[in-house]
């Protein structure tokens, strides 16, 4: 069994740390196997421990965090081994590592990447950059990102932070932003909506469905067969917006073949995952957006995005159980 | 002679039942500080004389007997003014020609891969080990597991794979293994330490066979006309191997320190360092001291990732910071408990320069690991954190032991310590491990905040046609450029790094004296150094470096009597020979540790 692998980077004081102890903590009904650098700068209350056994903290919630100090390989590995706890496996990266390199590392263990997500704080970034010694690091970064939270945009002044934008702007086109602070963000623009029903046991339900109590939309965009080309048009012109898609295509030069279409950020993946089996082949994705009535900075015509920092947990709305609570994606 | 008590001998002898909670990072400090001396009614257990004593001291080079008694050294000089010492039950130690050394000390390495490469088979090429063939690996395997006798299904792991020392001229292969070693797994770790090669019971143990696909800046190298892997497994198809290897348990580890300890006394080396210790193995050194399993001297350098956890363990009460320290943890370095000591805090800083992951100023001509232009390397850590953190170190009195190859890596240590207002006049010894590609102003400023380097002239050897190729010839000539940092008036150490390259103070020596790489490329003739120089930075100077000068590093009254015999005088060998030379006994404080087989 494989675990979708999300890595989190981003330099020094961008919030990495704060968004990890939510992870850890919040009640979101998903089950992350953590690798992080230090237990100490993750900081949980021990309320929320429920076992402490050396390397490992396996939390309340289900998650459980791992220290990497003795190197990420052997931390990859324990987790590994209890795929079947897991969800989804987040890897924290250093503070001048490239996320990049290290998603490729746990490539070897055959985890299919999700995505990589770079903080940046809004009023630091601009000095990082510049410095001498951590700049490049800091570039490299923001180049290896899918989705970059740009975090702290309360803290600076309104010409810093349009600096910051800037900047990004110039060493990252294309990546979408979610401007927040506290890193504050609903998980289902992260992670995806959660555990549930695959894609293709999906049949009914409305052509879209918003969640109105979250700051995103969850959509299913429904086709026929189609070529390749016709394929790659319709998600540029129809997805161009997502922070993630997920879902299967039926391709018209390879009808018994069943497609999976991944994207997260400006990362999209089309590779061929079986058949279709009894069922005819039919074009069935999920994305996620945000909604667009949030404010939505565009510099370059990139797109950063102001999510409000609604209580993290809310994503999924318990009261109205709907399309976002069954998809995978 | 000085009257005061030898401290050390108490240490030694008593085995301290204080909990490890009670010592680290706490006011009780931990261990006891060593002082020169002996009291003066020592008896004299030994006299060495027949050969040259090479003191290494300053006022009298060369001697002809040494007196020893109480695990210390009471008396060096003329041979009938010590043979006068002798009294009834004093042992005499003839030299027979040979020559006698202070022990040495192991300027940097890492302790704990000692333990794992005795319970592995070597499988390096020349000058490493034996092996220039396919048929010599296959051999060199059978050897090892008929000494060895590991159970079906054992694994069997070697190391320092490296296919260009093979006159096959091509890799190995399952198929070379199979036929030989049907039942048992077999690794062979590649001399870059990125990757192995398996047998057919290896890749069924890990679960790889043809339907493995190659994953993402990784190898799987496969059959020909096949998907079936062939054996040789690198980079990112390596790591979840890497990561599932079968680690020894704490029973197993203290079971092979004897063997891992004549690692380094069958070289003549009396003091070992542990330079990046991890929690776990701080805990297993711990243990191993006080159930008296350590016949030489370990140096312990703690390394800064862990030692949040450590705070958080050993000084449970602390409320401090995540890089704080208590106050009182300055007690908890530069003295020994059961011949253990922590020297003090390791801060890694960049990669290495071979693998291009050093951290330099100027671009590399070759490019990056993956062909990237304008390749400078990056750093570990944040500069933040190492200004912090030095900060601190420098406010608690605690000795920084920096891992800094390039230049801009160099740079961020300077810059740590000028922050912290450190002066040469505090006489803190920071040392910079590796300073391989260090600038001579860079050497200027280690001098005026009285920083030391460890160098690693091994490079010159196993690496310097590599370093011409990267950087240019100018730039590699002034690689550990140990001649420069003594003109200056600086000490060095000069260190193998174990267990990435053998400890042998002798190829330490003659890459000090030589610098010439395998194609026979002298990087900086001027860096050269004379042998005097060369021993100075494996014995007294190393000393000076980790503050244990006044105890070790040269043959004088009231030092430790660490000493070595060695079958042929290493200031007068050739260079050209100085690889053949033989240790024939090691002494740690008095006692035989080490004697070669007849």
């Amino acid at each position: 069994m494989t675990l979708p692998l999300t890595v989190i980077g981003g330099y020094l004081g961008a919030g990495k740390t704060t968004l990890l102890n939510r992870i850890l903590t919040e009640d979101h009904g998903r089950r992350f196997g953590v690798i992080v650098n230090d237990f100490g700068a993750v900081n949980v209350d021990a309320s929320l421990i429920a076992n402490h056994d050396g390397d490992t903290i396996s939390l309340t919630n289900g998650c459980i965090c791992c220290s990497a100090t003795d190197g990420t390989a052997e931390a990859i590995a324990r987790i590994v081994k209890r795929s079947a706890a897991f969800d989804h496996i987040i890897i924290e990266a250093s503070g001048v590592a490239e996320p990049g390199k290290v998603a490729r590392n746990a490539a070897g263990f055959r985890l299919p990447l999700d995505g990589v997500i770079v903080l940046a704080d809004a009023e630091q970034l601009p000095d990082q950059a510049a410095n001498r010694y951590a700049g490049r690091s800091v570039l490299a970064q923001l180049r290896q990102a899918d989705v970059i939270v740009l975090n702290k945009v309360d803290l600076p002044s309104p010409a810093r932070l349009n600096e910051t934008r800037a900047l990004i702007a110039r060493h990252a086109p294309d990546v979408p932003v979610l401007e927040t602070e506290q890193a504050r963000l609903p998980y289902a623009l992260l992670f995806g909506v959660g555990r549930g029903a695959a894609v293709a046991a999906w049949t009914a339900g409305p052509e879209a469905a918003h969640d109105h109590a979250a700051e995103y939309v969850a959509e299913l965009l429904e086709r026929g067969p189609m070529s390749q080309a016709a394929f790659e048009e319709l998600a540029r012109e129809q997805m161009g917006l997502a922070i993630r898609a997920k879902g299967h295509v039926a391709l018209s030069d390879a009808p018994e073949v069943r497609h999976l279409y991944q994207k997260v950020g400006r990362r999209w993946t089309l590779v061929a995952d079986g058949g279709w089996g009894d069922e005819p082949p039919r074009t069935q994705i999920v994305t996620i957006r945000v909604r667009e009535d949030l404010p939505n900075h565009r510099h370059a015509g990139q797109n950063m995005w102001r999510v409000s920092g609604a209580p993290f947990a809310s994503d999924v709305d318990r009261d109205h159980p709907g399309v976002s609570k069954q998809s995978d994606c | 002679m000085q009257r005061s008590h030898s401290s050390a001998g108490i240490s030694r002898r008593t085995v301290i039942k204080a909990t490890v909670a009670g010592a680290l990072f706490a006011a009780t400090g931990f261990g006891l500080a060593r002082t020169p001396g002996a009291r003066a009614d020592t008896p004299v257990e030994k006299i060495f004389r027949g050969g040259p004593v090479v003191t290494v001291e300053e006022g009298q080079p060369l001697a002809e007997a040494v007196a020893v008694g109480g695990g210390r050294i009471l008396a060096v000089g003329p041979e009938a003014e010590i043979m006068a010492l002798a009294a009834p039950g004093t042992e005499i130690v003839e030299l027979n020609g040979a020559t006698l050394l202070p022990g040495f000390i192991d300027g940097h390495g890492h302790f704990m891969n000692a333990p794992q490469i005795v319970s592995w088979v070597n499988v390096s090429g020349p000058p490493v080990g034996p092996v220039t063939s396919i048929e010599d690996i296959v051999t060199t395997i059978r050897t090892f597991m008929d000494e060895r006798r590991p159970a079906p299904g054992e694994w069997v792991i070697g190391y320092g794979y490296d296919p260009t020392v093979l006159s096959d001229e091509r890799e190995l292969t399952r198929d070379d293994l199979d036929p030989h070693f049907p039942d048992h797994p077999i690794m062979l770790i590649h001399v870059s330490n990125h990757g192995c090669v398996l047998n057919s019971a290896g890749f069924a143990l890990n679960g790889i066979d043809e339907n493995t696909p190659t994953p993402e800046g990784g190898v799987i190298l496969r059959k020909e006309g096949s998907n079936e892997p062939a054996g040789l497994l690198m980079e990112t198809a390596f790591l979840p191997i890497f990561g599932n290897m079968p680690k020894p348990d704490t029973e197993t580890l203290l079971g092979l320190l004897g063997a891992a300890q004549e690692i380094y006394t069958s070289r003549g080396v009396t003091t070992a360092q542990e330079g990046a210790t991890h929690k776990p193995d701080l805990e297993f050194l711990l243990r191993a001291a006080d159930e008296g399993h350590l016949v030489i001297d370990v140096v312990s350098l703690p390394i800064i990732f862990d030692v949040p956890a450590l705070v958080r363990e050993y000084a449970p009460d602390f409320r401090g910071g995540t890089m704080e320290l208590p106050d009182t943890a300055a007690q908890s370095f530069g003295r020994y408990r059961n011949r253990l000591k922590l020297a003090g805090i390791k801060m890694v800083l960049d990669g290495s320069p071979q693998g291009k992951t050093a951290f330099w100023t100027e671009p590399l001509l070759t490019g990056g690991p993956e062909g990237e232009e304008d390749h400078v390397g990056a750093p570990v850590v944040p500069p933040e954190m190492v200004t912090a953190a030095v900060a601190e170190f420098v406010d608690k009195g605690i000795q920084v032991f920096a891992h800094a190859n390039g230049d801009a890596a160099i740079d961020m240590i300077i810059d740590a310590l000028r922050a912290a207002g450190v002066t040469a006049a505090d006489g803190r010894r920071d040392v910079v491990i590796h300073s391989q590609f260090v600038r001579a102003d860079q050497l200027d400023a280690y001098a005026e905040l009285g920083m030391t380097p460890s160098f690693f002239t091994g490079h010159t050897f196993f690496w310097g046609d590599v370093h011409v190729e990267n950087t240019g010839p100018e730039r590699a000539a002034f690689i550990s450029p140990m001649a420069a940092a003594y003109e200056r008036g600086l000490r060095c150490s000069n260190h193998s790094d174990f267990s990435v390259t053998p400890i042998d103070p002798f190829l330490m020596m003659q890459t000090a004296i030589l610098r010439r790489s395998r194609s026979g490329v002298v990087l900086g003739p001027d860096q050269r150094v004379d042998a005097l120089t060369a021993l100075r930075s494996l014995t007294i100077d190393a000393a000076w470096q980790i503050f244990e000068e006044d105890t070790k590093g040269s043959i004088a009254p009231g030092k430790l009597a660490d000493l070595v015999i060695v079958d042929r005088n290493p200031l007068e060998v050739d260079p050209e020979e100085m690889l053949e030379l033989q240790v024939i006994e090691t002494f740690k404080e008095g006692a035989s540790v080490y004697r070669r087989s007849a």
